[in-house]
């Protein structure tokens, strides 16, 4: 998968955590949180990331997730 | 003045407990759904062991131990070995996705400084990311939690005195004066008892399940410790497994046939949004409850609406009332009944802080009863001289009985002012109605996010360090929104009134990126407002309460940030002013006072 395809599916995915975000101009280097997506909201992104690629993110990993690129690199680690 | 019923006998304590215990068992659940049982009547042994092993690791009697894991598995045999090893265990809470880790490992710093903690165990994934502690506490050690589970040679078991403490509450998520609730034996003895005799009732078939952290009261003792004294099996979840499938709760609840479960309220809205009810079966559970955060009836009611379908029961729905203070719980709402909401008249209950019921209107208040204390008991409610209350009256609520906790770790002068000869003062608000206790807003110093206590103060100097935010002119409070707890700040801008939005914007933006950098809290809404418009006392202190009130409810003063002016009119504060001779000035005295009194 591409950045930009990755980025795409973040988008998706945040839209159906929380209709009302904007995203369309989330980015790969974009900070979450000036999109206004809070931690738990993240947590949600990460369930429905984990449903549609069908993976599973260690529990115990002690990730910063600032920004899409935190995220991919997290998939990258994901079995 | 109702007198305390003596108990009949004294509630035997943890170790006892774990020495004769023959049924039930915690089921673990990982993020894969797979399932590990430990047989109740096997933590004896079990136990014995990790102490051991500790004291091979040079745990003491006394000692305190700090515990980091999000497995709760290994959370709960460490925190029985520490407690079998005659040491006091310190739960801190496990980094997780989006803390920041600075910060967050700069807390637990200043919560094991604080406990004086020997040592850390901490889950080997955490063991690389937790040595840097070591600098941080003077003599502490880090130790492998899952090593310690497998090291299997020995026994230890060192009985504890009643008045012991068990192990240590942090309710504070500040890192500035981080404060240890001791639950002493006893206080957990009385409250375990207390929950699972008189609030739950449980009962042969019972099945209890949560996915609440283990370094919060509410899943530490309420489904790790507690259901010990009834045998009730419990099921536990990985917290975040709730947090990445809200729906997944339910889920669980109907496949694992359980009857009994816990969260505070802003879980129960996350789960009505979320909810999915499609092949669940909810008609076995018959205790929902909810406590921790401050109760939004139509949050609860959006929730049973959701789940009905599923033949979730309304009447499961338990409001509870507790604290670090009593150990956990101190009231709980009677069993099976309907939730119990009063109307009451918003204004009179704000301003004179008398209860006049009336229907569901504009003007109206509802408010959730959140029941009756334990037996052996007692919850009353003071005015700020501490004279007794009459029902219907608004003021700070007081708890007495065994399960009040024995004080602050190592904090006297903190101590004397909440644990009082004659019971606790909780510094939360509410009032008594026919017997029953309703609260009407929780510890008004703190700020709760997601069950999280956080004190204002760190969130107002970090708002304070922004270039254009006059220091010590800001206000930090959360309120109840549609989502839960939302963080607030209300800060006066240094000089010119005529900053243009492009300022206003820039010190917005900053604010918040700081505050989230800071603390890891997402600020929801920031009003800034020119000079000197904060009301303040006599003595110059802010009037947190006042500046809340004028934020919100049925007549803001505050305009609100997206949607208005931003500046505070001189005119709404003379209204400010005057409304503080009411129920904002008897709030003002009681914070007022607490915090002279820590001066």
């Amino acid at each position: 998968m591409s950045e930009e395809e990755f980025v795409e599916v973040i988008r998706g995915a945040v839209r159906r955590v929380d209709l009302s975000l904007e995203v369309e101009r989330l980015e790969m280097e974009s900070s979450l949180e000036d999109f206004g997506i809070t931690s738990v909201t993240m947590m949600e992104v990460v369930g429905v990331l984990e449903d549609d690629l069908g993976l599973r993110f260690a529990d115990d990993d002690l990730v910063v997730l600032r920004t899409p690129r935190d995220l991919f690199a997290l998939i990258h680690g994901a079995s | 003045m109702a007198a305390i019923e003596p108990s009949t006998s004294e509630p035997r304590l943890l170790l006892d407990v774990l020495e004769t215990i023959s049924t039930g068992d915690y089921a673990f659940v990982d993020g894969r759904d797979r399932v590990s049982e430990v047989p109740y009547a096997s933590l004896r042994e079990r136990v014995g062991r990790v102490a051991a092993a500790l004291a091979r690791q040079g745990i003491r009697p006394g000692d305190r131990v700090g515990l980091m894991s999000s497995d709760k598995r290994e959370l709960l045999l460490t925190f029985l070995g520490v407690v079998a090893a005659g040491a006091i265990p310190v739960p801190v809470a496990e980094a997780h996705l989006m803390a920041d880790l600075d910060a967050h490992l700069a807390s637990c710093a200043a919560i094991l400084r604080r406990a004086g903690a020997r040592a850390l165990v901490a889950s080997r994934g955490l063991v690389p990311v937790v040595w840097s502690l070591r600098a941080e506490v003077e003599g502490a050690r880090v130790l492998d939690g899952g090593a310690l589970l497998e090291d299997d040679a020995g026994d230890r078991w060192v009985e504890a005195e009643a008045d012991a403490p068990c192990f240590l509450q942090f309710t504070s998520g500040s890192t500035a004066a981080p404060k240890g609730v001791v639950v002493t034996h006893r206080s957990l003895a009385a409250n375990a008892v207390g929950i699972m005799r008189h609030g739950l009732e449980v009962r042969e078939g019972d099945r209890a399940l949560a996915w609440l952290p283990l370094f919060h009261d509410m899943g530490l003792i309420g489904f790790g410790l507690a259901p010990l004294w009834a045998a009730l099996p419990v099921v536990l979840l990985p917290t975040i497994s709730f947090l990445k499938r809200p729906h997944s709760w339910m889920a669980a609840m109907s496949r694992f046939e359980a009857t009994i479960t816990f969260a505070p309220n802003f879980a129960y809205g996350l789960a009505a949004r979320r909810a999915r009810v499609e092949g669940l079966d909810l008609s076995r559970v018959r205790v929902a409850g909810c406590g921790a955060e401050p109760i939004a009836a139509a949050t609860l009611e959006a929730f049973c609406r959701a789940y009905a379908p599923a033949g979730f029961r309304a009447e499961a729905m338990m409001p509870c009332y507790g604290l670090a203070e009593t150990t956990l719980a101190a009231t709980f709402a009677p069993r099976l009944r309907p939730l119990e909401v009063l109307h009451a008249e918003a204004e009179a209950l704000e301003v004179s802080g008398e209860v006049r019921p009336t229907s569901a209107t504009a003007g109206a208040r509802g408010c959730v009863s959140c029941g009756v204390p334990f037996p052996g008991h007692e919850v009353r409610v003071i005015d700020a001289d501490g004279r007794r209350l009459d029902e219907d009256q608004v003021g700070e609520v007081v708890v007495r009985g065994p399960s009040v906790a024995g004080g602050y770790w190592d904090d006297p002068d903190a101590s004397r002012d909440v644990f009082v000869d004659d019971g606790l003062r909780t510094g939360d608000l509410g009032f008594l109605h026919q017997g029953e206790l309703y609260l009407l807003g929780r510890e008004k110093e703190l700020v709760i996010l997601h069950g999280r206590n956080h004190h204002p103060h760190v969130f107002e100097l970090e708002a304070a360090e922004i270039d254009g935010v006059r220091r010590g002119n800001v206000v930090a409070f959360s309120r109840l929104g549609p989502g839960g707890d939302e963080l607030v700040i209300v800060a006066e801008l240094s000089g010119r009134p005529d900053r243009d939005p492009v300022e206003r914007a820039e010190v917005e933006r900053a604010l918040r990126a700081r505050i989230k950098r800071r603390t890891g809290a997402v600020v929801k809404d920031v009003y800034l407002v020119d000079e000197g418009t904060l009301p303040k006392t006599t003595s110059g202190k802010l009037k947190r309460a006042e500046v809340k009130r004028a934020c919100g409810g049925a007549t803001p003063r505050f305009a609100h940030p997206r949607r208005g002016p931003v500046s505070l009119g001189r005119a709404a504060i003379g209204v400010g002013r005057h409304v503080a001779r009411g129920v904002v000035g008897r709030l003002g005295h009681l914070i007022e006072a607490r915090e002279e009194a820590r001066e």
